[in-house]
């Protein structure tokens, strides 16, 4: 078998893995609003044009990576903002139908996804560009419950995904989702920093340095909890 | 020491996914200022957690 016709396969797999989602997404949050009866002649070109670069990036990438990308991604991104900004209220919460536009939000991150990259399958030694010898070890080992640190962080940004589906008023709902997804990440990037950043791995300093680098937090928060405290008392 | 830091610091981490869950509870709940509030707060909790992780000037 050819270098060629393996690696054929995977480039097919690898467009699939941007093309599917992205058709779905372009479908159901694009296409679909945009060819509604009495959507403009320009905001359907629009539209076409982002479904022609979605479908041309993966296509060119294959021999120019850096444009494939460009076009691929920031063309058909920019694209899909412009036919929505050229929507306009056609696309408000109100006129939303959530299933649709939750398929359409899962296909949009599968389709970020897909234009990532991965290792390719099989053990890395067996690679015949492998540097033989023996296996290097890790210079250093997890902090002690490192995994139980992060899982709090983990759960926090789930709990926090679910409460936002309490909010029952629609323009509302959107916010409290969107403050949700931010709470989240900044959960889970906090609670991996707590879980691998702690000084059981490297040169220790102070504890008293380590609470001074937090003070203005620290003293802000303490003034936040105060002054609810003191509203609490007034009320 | 050190490792009473770092228990201040899972435990502000905690709380920051209490208040965050909160502010957000608030929001659904028609409790905008509140919300404000909390999300605020969590977000100065989380800073204060990560902040004495890696204090200015220590070795790397």
């Amino acid at each position: 078998m050819t270098a060629t016709s393996v690696e054929r396969p995977v480039s097919l797999t690898a467009r699939s893995n941007v093309l599917l989602p992205g058709l779905l997404a372009w479908i159901s949050t694009v296409g679909v609003p945009a060819f509604e009866r009495g959507a403009g002649a320009g905001t359907r070109i629009l539209a076409g044009l982002a479904l022609a670069a979605m479908v041309a990036g993966p296509l060119v990438s294959a021999a120019h990576p850096r444009a494939g990308r460009a076009v691929g991604i920031h063309a058909t991104m920019v694209l899909c903002l412009m036919t929505w900004l050229a929507l306009g209220p056609r696309i408000s919460v109100l006129h939303l139908e959530p299933v649709r536009a939750a398929i359409g939000a899962v296909a949009w991150v599968f389709f970020a996804f897909g234009w990532g990259a991965v290792r390719a399958p099989g053990v890395p030694e067996d690679d015949p560009r492998a540097i033989p010898g023996a296996p290097l070890p890790a210079r250093s080992q997890l902090p002690l419950g490192a995994t139980v640190v992060f899982g709090v962080g983990l759960l926090g940004a789930v709990l926090a995904l679910l409460v936002a589906w309490r909010a029952g008023r629609s323009s509302h709902a959107l916010l409290a989702h969107s403050a949700a997804v931010v709470c989240a990440i900044a959960l889970v990037v906090s609670a991996a920093k707590v879980a691998v950043d702690r000084q059981d791995w490297r040169p220790l300093t102070p504890a008293t340095a380590r609470l001074g680098a937090a003070v203005r937090p620290l003293t802000l928060l303490a003034i936040a909890l105060i002054l609810r405290f003191a509203w609490a008392l007034v009320q | 020491m050190a490792r009473a830091v770092d228990v201040i610091s899972v435990l502000l981490l905690v709380a920051a996914a209490g208040a965050f869950a909160v502010g957000v509870s608030a929001l659904g709940d028609r409790r905008d200022l509140d919300s404000l509030y909390w999300l605020v707060v969590g977000g100065l909790t989380l800073r204060a957690a990560t902040d004495m992780l890696r204090p200015k000037g220590a070795s790397r």
